[in-house]
């Protein structure tokens, strides 16, 4: 009796579903991560004119959605995309914009150098890197974007050594946008993509998603601390247009702690390590302050 | 499961996305992932769309009468109940498991 | 019109290139390859050439933007060599898979180290077993030919798996002999505009989404593969024929069988070697010696049932080998594969395996012939003395 009525919904909402530029649900990821919400944004901006390149690791999970999907493994982001790209341009369709879709190992560990060749051909890709900060779907082992203290598998005593600003170098090769996001903001997410999609050239996008799997919380927080992850100034939210930096929200901000708190990866920090947490992130805000308004180069 | 003739062409692609059309995986019934449920308040509910704006799995829909959510996808994460300005849903214990 | 041009293997490939009307090239230098990259690059800019010209920063990087070029509908073009063939390895293994009709031109060129950079076939034949066609060049003419050929092969929709067609280092890619460029109009009759029927990224043609559990498939998708390789035989043959009748210069599909009329024994070369290895036969001919010549154009397909045929009225078969396999059951990779082939033949010849030419040293005449007296020496006695020779190992 229930398999009957589970089939009969499911017919019903199959035909609901089934519109081009769309993420589809009945995929893979963990309840409460970030990547779906991330993607159904996207799609809402960039509508059905758009091809995705690679989502790799956890992003493997994401494959339904009713888009074209290419992928040849995580490490190629960048250059496969720019691949369809390339052959777009030949064909003379400027209408769709190619997504290369990619986590924080493909972008900055296995796929730094493709990025950084991607950024200096100035490739006509939008590069969407989301950061779930540290190898998630293999086991949660650490990545360059894992920050400072953090437990992974790999780095069971917290790791050592501070995040890489990636945004940041990507910026420098002189790239036409570059803009950090996160879930918890959506309207300014959308705003951010919907200026990527206008600029031709290469374009990065850096959104931060929490995970509850690798960050050991409760899954129902997965908005609520990407949103302490702006206000305590962990994840500012900024983009660099044509080299001009224009920081998005400035707010009154929280110390670390309200959002280290309720991650179970830092429950080991010492006062020590938060107060180098707390250091380090008050320094990069200066200098984004600092910067703000200015050209680059 | 189907044999090599009835298999598209190029369909090898990654893991398990085709590498052409659409995204290519299959798509999969996930409401026995579930914990606990959703259940929405229809009287405190303002139909604001916050809950439909961060479900990360299009489980909740808005419907002439009003959001409903889709179990058959509803993976009980609970974001919803969280950003729910109103306290309109509240996250309840699921009990499929004792009706089979 | 067709011109004549002296033209080194390198320069024939850019040709052949420019002549398939190739929309996306993307190659990454690497001698003896990089005239490839350097005149392809010429030609774009003099507008000779309506392409997108990639610079990437590396063969992984290269085989990733063909293949996604490939897939988003534009016909590609690449190039490369020992280093780079392995370091684009790991997506050179996903192309075929895809079923992505991709064309390389591979300058053979020995794998490093001891190997430098001079020719030895171990680059191409590494990647034997992942679903690329291979088809050896003798010649900078037949490097031409050979390159509008293979899209035609590729893009069939019997086969669509990747081709790459080699030529050796230095001996091929840095000499020049005159080369009839064909006319680019009789081309264009020759080879329609690339559209795949099965691959392609179109946000206006979806394909049916699944619902339902996962199906594992790779089995069945590497029967299909399999079934893509045997029909390319069929293929490589008809279009070798048509290009023979439109522009007067055929190949032979996929081996060519020289003086092995009621021939005792044949040798079976790769590659340049055979330019050399004809010249042999024909003295030795002339002189009454019953040797005849296989050269074997593709080596996948395998052309299991044409060295059948040949090994039916043959009584010795030496296969000259410019690789190696260390530690293999007995020599080098074409001798293996061609004892399988007649492992199950009734009658089967005695077979010879030639280790030469390794690391680009010159295969002269004077050590064709030693070949030649081997192998018709077994036909002869009946016996094999030695089943593998490296010949030119100094002692």
């Amino acid at each position: 009796m229930r398999w009957i009525k589970l089939l009969e919904s499911l017919e019903m909402r199959r035909s609901q579903l089934l519109k081009p530029g769309q993420q589809l649900p009945g995929h893979r990821c963990c309840p409460g991560c970030a990547a779906p919400i991330a993607t159904k944004f996207i799609l809402d901006v960039l509508g059905k004119n758009v091809i995705f390149f690679g989502p790799g690791g956890c992003g493997h999970g994401l494959t339904v959605k009713t888009v074209p999907c290419f992928t040849l493994h995580f490490d190629g982001v960048g250059s496969g995309a720019a691949g369809i790209a390339y052959a777009l341009e030949v064909k003379g369709r400027n209408d769709i914009q190619v997504v290369s879709f990619a986590g924080d190992g493909g972008t900055s560990d296995i796929g730094f150098g493709k990025l950084s060749a991607c950024a200096e051909r100035g490739d006509n890709i939008i590069h969407f890197c989301y950061d779930n900060e540290a190898y998630m779907n293999t086991g949660i082992q650490k990545s360059h974007l894992t920050p400072f203290g953090a437990w992974t598998t790999t780095t069971p005593a917290g790791k050592p050594t501070h995040k890489k600003d990636v945004p940041m170098l990507i910026a420098y090769h002189r790239v036409p946008y570059v803009a950090t996001v996160t879930v918890a903001y959506p309207a300014d997410f959308k705003r951010k993509v919907k200026r990527a999609a206008e600029i031709r050239g290469f374009r990065y996008i850096h959104s931060l998603n929490p995970c509850p799997t690798g960050w050991r919380y409760n899954p129902e927080m997965t908005v609520e601390l990407s949103r302490l992850a702006v206000e305590t100034n962990i994840w500012p939210l900024y983009e660099i247009d044509k080299g001009v930096l224009k920081i998005s929200l400035k707010p009154k901000t929280k110390p670390v702690e309200e959002y280290l708190k309720h991650q179970g990866r830092f429950r080991n920090l010492t006062k020590e390590a938060i107060q180098e947490i707390q250091n380090h992130i008050d320094r990069n805000w200066e200098r984004l302050n600092a910067l703000e308004g200015k050209s680059l180069w | 499961m189907r044999g090599y003739k009835e298999l598209p062409i190029g369909a090898g692609g990654a893991w398990f996305s085709y590498a052409f059309g659409g995204g290519g995986g299959t798509v999969v019934s996930t409401w026995s992932w579930r914990s606990f449920r959703p259940v929405i308040d229809k009287e405190k509910c303002t139909e604001c769309g916050l809950c439909e704006l961060f479900c990360p799995d299009h489980a909740i829909v808005r419907t002439k009468e009003g959001y409903v959510v889709d179990y058959e996808y509803c993976k009980g994460c609970g974001i919803c109940a969280h950003e729910c300005r109103l306290k309109a849903i509240e996250m309840v214990k699921e009990t499929f498991l004792e009706e089979f | 019109m067709s011109v004549r041009k002296l033209l080194s293997g390198n320069e024939a490939a850019a040709y052949g290139a420019k002549l398939s009307r190739v929309e996306v090239i993307a190659v990454y230098p690497i001698s003896p390859q990089t005239e490839i990259a350097n005149l392809l690059a010429k030609m774009v800019y003099e507008g000779e050439l309506n392409a997108k010209y990639v610079t990437p920063e590396g063969e992984h990087s290269v085989m990733q933007i063909c293949a996604g070029a490939s897939a988003g509908g534009a016909r590609t073009f690449t190039a490369s060599s020992s280093q780079g063939m392995a370091y684009m390895t790991e997506v050179l293994w996903m192309v075929p898979g895809l079923r992505l009709p991709v064309v390389m031109c591979v300058c053979n060129r020995s794998l490093s180290f001891p190997g430098k950079i001079k020719a030895t076939h171990s680059d191409s034949l590494m990647h034997r077993d992942n679903g690329w066609i291979q088809l050896y060049c003798e010649n900078s003419q037949e490097v031409l030919d050979t390159c509008i050929q293979a899209y035609k092969i590729a893009e069939n929709k019997d086969v669509y798996l990747p081709v790459m067609f080699c030529q050796d280092a230095y001996t091929v890619t840095h000499t020049s002999i005159p080369v009839e460029i064909p006319d680019q109009k009789m081309v264009d009759e020759f080879l329609p505009p690339y559209k795949h029927e099965y691959v392609y990224l179109d946000p206006n043609q979806l394909q049916e989404i699944i619902f339902g559990l996962e199906e594992e498939a790779e089995t069945e998708f590497r029967y299909q593969m399999e079934e893509a390789m045997d029909n390319a035989k069929k293929v490589i043959r008809e279009v070798d024929d048509e290009y023979g009748e439109m522009f007067g210069r055929r190949y032979g599909g996929l081996i060519e069988a020289y003086r092995c009329d009621n021939a005792e024994a044949v040798l079976i070369t790769m590659g340049s070697i055979t330019g050399t290895a004809r010249e042999v036969i024909d003295e030795m001919r002339d002189n009454g010696k019953k040797i005849g010549l296989v050269k074997l154009r593709a080596f996948r397909p395998f052309p299991t049932e044409e060295l059948r045929k040949i090994a039916e009225d043959v009584k010795a078969i030496g296969f000259v080998d410019r690789n190696f396999s260390h530690g293999s059951a007995v020599g080098g990779i074409g001798g293996i594969e061609t004892a399988r082939a007649l492992y199950n033949t009734k009658n089967k010849p005695l077979l010879l395996d030639f280790i030469i030419g390794i690391g680009g040293r010159d295969v002269t005449p004077l050590q064709v012939k030693y070949m030649a007296e081997k192998v018709l020496q077994a036909a002869r006695t009946g016996e094999v003395e030695k089943e593998v020779e490296w010949v030119q190992l100094r002692v």
